[in-house]
């Protein structure tokens, strides 16, 4: 048993090893191009740790573009996205979890349909719907867009995480004297909290990185968001590593941030989980 | 129960999808029986299932396909079978720093695809790519391998950023739900004197099998539609090597200007999805897991 | 070069002010607190150019009390596309910068604004050099007595070279493909990461390679006289052939066969390769990245064993036709396109004026440019030219031609083969030009 066990840390080890390796690796290859001079990067072969290294990409980007105010777009269209994802996804996941109506089936299949069409062929009667209703150019349409589109697959994660848990907590809190709602919000929704995390993290990621429609929907620089801020470093006759480089790592420090805020909450659903067994 | 229930709590997800996906969609399905290409705005007519018929005889339109079915088919098992793994391994043991080791794991996921395309077309950049450095170093080849310029290994290269890119997705669903099986479950099976194989297979996977059947699902058709990553790193080329079915889509729309075809391939694109969907869920039993 | 100074403008700067009050205000722009419906203008000619327009937008706001202007920013890859969604979406920006290709197929959709009765009573409608008019008709900017569009700028392609490569070859500018084969030939050494030519094997392949065929065949026509495609000729052929060997023999980077614009310009500055052909809006960027006069070296095109061929194309602006108000669409766009503002425009960005008195301009007939302004005015050469009056030219040359030549890169397909098939998609699309318009169809221009 116990040479099992070493045998399994072994395993978990090495596997975990390689999954780090995997990862990080091009992300050291991100941060070390942010910091190298730009003729460097056109040497062979490729030095590991840069002799020469510099912040100007850094000093660039964030001068000559407005990075700040994409930042502040992005995190004000991703937050209200997928928030508004969130609760709509969880009472339609707690709906499809918990009832069997007719129209459960239908729904899953609307559901599914409007994540089957691309969305290039999608691009111009949704901007003649938002032209209609007077919303490019602002961030609204891209809230409303990037709600819509999660809240197919974040309702489906929903259902999921709710139908792992057993019905008869929810049922014993009505015998108490509770609502329906009350139910879902004291006992379901606590329940399945790492669920929730790891949904509203799906929704808010989708809507950080998202570019084909913020392209589409916004015309000028103080609406942009960060990745058509990051876009616009590829010109016609220049692609900018460095100052991309350095971009992509400036954008990387909220996820990260909502990351590790988050995965926190993640491990502990683990002993909310002993609960209600 | 109250019948109305279900509905009632659904209704902010109809109105939504309806409000605003309902016209766009019913626009690309009567566009693609008419005649619309862009540069003749004042000339289109019905004509019935003629893009259909036309996309049967386009060659094309069958490479593009295949090309979707072999970047679909990798990706996703690739993703899945790695983050399950990587799920697993987290689920199972824990260290000191943890929480940091997955704050980084997960970071792939936080990166915008552009970016993602451009990161891997410069490490698999064919004169100065780190790729190219590591393998010579290691001896594994003599001479540097243009990855992206080569008809054999373009999609295969983008399959490669797909992975590193999607691994994240299905260990972050995964784990969260491996850690909503309840342990007491284990436990009863640990007394039962099963091995960790039947364990995994009598317990794990039945528990978190609504999530893998969603995961995948949502996925395949996600990267099935997705042109952001091939665009950006081989414009579909070389030669067409890498041209996607969604990729094709674009071209015609917004190269080719035709969007009455390019219509009927975003609902053929559609239909085939469907079709896909059906089969998928008849495979994996999904009614068993309660879902549909 | 001083006039590139201004570069390192940032382009937050650039748009606060380029809008006045317009932009930058709340965070989500409400239309309520705007006074005045701005005009739209969109450009997507590259970063210098960009930062140019605006500017004269910003001059233009305040010159014009009461009026505002919105610059709406595109990113380069995406420039086309998000143009054509705006038009089918049916809120195209008032004013739009257009390639010649583009005009074509905007005035196909019945995009444009017809300029005509403001243009015919303009003070300035003949200041444009001839070559910037006959470039707008081939592109079907100027249509007969018809104004769709004037003349922002030339841009001419001459070659550019690593300077200190030639100097250790000991070797000259070349004058003719022979002797430019030759020094590309000296000049590769992949054990040491370095080849000859930057050559453009995806997208926009075709304006690297068409010259060449023109050169060999002695011929800028695509059609004969009934309407039928000649570029699959023996002597086309024989052009096609010899770009082809260029990468078949080793003088371009294998990855090049991916290369448009923007890696084919790396590709050159980057030092991976000693020559490229490019326009002459590319010196900018080559000094952006820290080339000079001991690094660069710009020199006419060589010539070919039938022709010598003038590379010229052109920005123009254009109006959409459903601009709102189009007085004060056209009171904007006459001031722009006035000569004191090209030449402004001309001195910041470094390009060919479209004006006959910028020709004059001693800045931006010297040093790097001087080739360039050399070229365009050359007697005597085979001026190139494509039948950009083809609506389908866009989708030729950025799917068929692309696909097709990647083909025949990666040796699946002769050149021969090649121009076979290309031959039989434009006949394909000249039939039906010649269905809707009847068989006068445009042709290249008579030799100066």
């Amino acid at each position: 048993m116990g040479q099992q066990n070493v045998l399994n840390r072994l395993f978990s080890f090495l596997g975990l090893s390689a999954f780090l390796v995997f990862v990080t690796f091009p992300i050291y290859r991100m941060l070390v191009t942010s910091i190298t001079p730009e003729q460097e990067l056109f040497n062979w072969p490729i030095r590991y740790i840069p002799t020469n290294t510099t912040l100007e990409h850094y000093a660039v980007t964030l001068l000559r573009s407005d990075i700040p105010s994409y930042f502040a777009n992005s995190l004000t269209v991703a937050s209200v996205a997928s928030a508004c994802t969130l609760v709509v996804s969880v009472f339609g996941g707690y709906a499809l979890a918990r009832y069997h109506f007719r129209g459960k089936q239908p729904t899953v299949l609307l559901f599914l349909a409007t994540q089957m069409m691309p969305i290039v062929v999608l691009i111009v009667p949704l901007f003649v719907v938002f032209r209609t209703l007077g919303l490019l150019n602002t961030l609204y349409s891209l809230m409303i867009v990037y709600t819509v589109l999660n809240i197919p697959f974040c309702t489906m994660m929903m259902q999921g995480f709710f139908s792992g848990i057993p019905a008869e907590l929810e049922e014993a809190a009505m015998v108490d004297g509770c609502t329906r709602f009350g139910a879902i919000a004291r006992v379901a929704v606590p329940l399945t909290r790492p669920g929730l995390i790891a949904t509203f993290l799906f929704a808010f990621i989708g809507a950080w990185n998202e570019l084909l429609f913020a392209v589409m929907f916004l015309n000028t620089d103080g609406m942009f968001t960060l990745p058509v801020g990051l876009y616009m470093f590829i010109s016609k006759y220049d692609i900018h590593w460095g100052r991309m480089m350095a971009g992509a790592t400036i954008a990387l420090i909220p996820a990260l941030a909502v990351f590790g805020f988050v995965q926190r909450y993640m491990v502990k659903g683990m002993s909310l989980g002993a609960v209600k067994g | 129960m109250n019948k109305a229930e279900p509905y009632l709590l659904l209704s902010p997800a109809y109105l939504l999808i309806g409000g605003f996906m309902f016209y766009p969609m019913a626009t690309v399905l009567l566009l693609s029986f008419q005649q619309y290409q862009l540069m003749d705005p004042l000339n289109t007519p019905f004509i019935g299932l003629s893009h259909y018929g036309a996309m049967l005889e386009d060659a094309y339109f069958w490479r593009s396909l295949w090309n979707s079915i072999v970047w679909v088919g990798l990706s996703v098992f690739c993703q899945f079978g790695l983050g399950f793994l990587l799920a697993i391994l987290l689920n199972s043991t824990s260290f000191w720093g943890k929480g940091i080791y997955q704050a980084i794991v997960f970071t792939p996921w936080a990166i915008s695809g552009f970016l993602i395309a451009i990161m891997w077309a410069w490490m698999l950049n064919g004169e100065f790519g780190v790729v190219n450095d590591l393998l010579i170093r290691s001896g594994l080849i003599d001479q540097k391998i243009g990855f992206l310029s080569r008809s054999d290994t373009a999609l295969l290269s983008c399959v490669l950023a797909n992975i590193w890119f999607g691994i994240t997705f299905f260990a972050i669903m995964l784990y969260a739900a491996l850690q909503a099986i309840p342990p007491s479950l284990y436990e009863a099976a640990d007394m039962d004197g099963a091995s960790s194989w039947q364990v995994f297979k009598a317990v794990t996977v039945p528990m978190v099998k609504s999530t893998i059947v969603v995961t995948v699902l949502l996925r395949s058709i996600w990267i099935f539609n997705w042109a952001d990553l091939i665009w950006v790193m081989t414009k579909g080329g070389p030669a067409g090597s890498s041209q996607t079915l969604a990729l094709y889509v674009f071209q015609k729309a917004f190269l080719g200007l035709d969007f009455g075809y390019a219509s009927a391939l975003g609902v053929a694109l559609t239909v085939l999805s469907l079709i896909f969907t059906a089969a998928f869920l008849r495979v994996t039993r999904f009614h068993e897991a309660e879902v549909v | 070069m001083s006039s590139f100074g201004d570069t390192a403008m940032s382009r937050r700067h650039m748009l606060k002010v380029a809008g006045g009050s317009v932009l930058g205000a709340s965070l989500f722009g409400c239309s309520s607190t705007r006074d005045v419906k701005p005009l739209t203008i969109v450009s997507a000619m590259g970063d210098v150019k960009d930062r140019s327009i605006a500017r004269l937008c910003e001059q233009y706001v305040e010159a014009n009390p009461g009026t505002a202007v919105e610059f709406v920013q595109l990113p380069w890859d995406q420039a086309h596309a998000k143009i054509l969604t705006m038009i089918a979406g049916g809120t195209p920006p008032d004013l739009l910068y257009l390639t010649g290709q583009w005009v074509s197929e905007l005035r196909a959709m019945n995009a444009l604004e017809d300029l005509t009765r403001w243009h015919k009573d303009w003070e300035h409608k003949d200041i444009f050099t001839p070559i910037a008019i006959q470039r707008c008709e081939s592109s079907a900017a100027i249509d007969g007595e018809s104004v769709f569009g004037l003349p922002q700028e030339v841009t001419a392609k001459a070659m550019f070279y690593h300077k200190q490569r030639l100097e250790e070859l000991g070797m000259e500018p070349a004058s003719t493909r022979e002797e430019w084969r030759a020094l590309l030939e000296a000049m590769t050494d992949a054990s040491r990461d370095r080849f000859g030519y930057a050559l453009r094997g995806a997208r926009g392949g075709l304006w690297s390679w068409w010259p060449i065929v023109e050169e060999f065949s002695g011929t800028n026509h695509w059609f004969d006289g009934d309407n039928q495609c000649i570029i699959n000729g023996p002597d086309h052929v024989a052009g096609l052939s010899y770009w082809n060997d260029l990468y078949q023999d080793g003088l371009s980077p294998p990855d090049s066969i991916n290369w448009g614009y923007t890696e084919l310009v790396q590709g050159f500055w980057s030092g991976l390769c000693g020559s490229m052909e490019q326009d002459n809006e590319v010196v900018a960027t080559c000094l952006e990245h820290g080339m000079d006069e001991t690094t660069l070296l710009t020199a006419p095109m060589p010539s070919g064993p039938k022709a010598r061929v003038t590379t010229a194309d052109i920005w123009i602006l254009t109006m959409a036709a459903s601009t709102p108000d189009k007085d004060a669409a056209w009171s904007l766009y006459s001031w722009l396109m006035s000569p004191e503002q090209l030449g402004t425009y001309a001195r910041s960005t470094g390009t060919i004026p479209s004006y006959t008195a910028g020709l004059d301009d001693p800045a931006l007939n010297s040093g790097f440019y001087k080739p360039f302004a050399d070229m365009v005015s050359e007697p005597g050469s085979l001026a190139n030219w494509y039948p950009s009056y083809l609506p389908e030219m866009g989708e030729f040359i950025e799917v068929t031609v692309t696909e097709e030549q990647q083909k025949m890169l990666l040796k699946q397909q002769s050149p021969q083969e090649t121009l076979d098939k290309l031959a039989k998609f434009l006949n394909r699309a000249q039939k039906r030009y010649v269905d809707k318009n009847g068989p006068d169809v445009p042709g290249p221009p008579a030799p100066a």
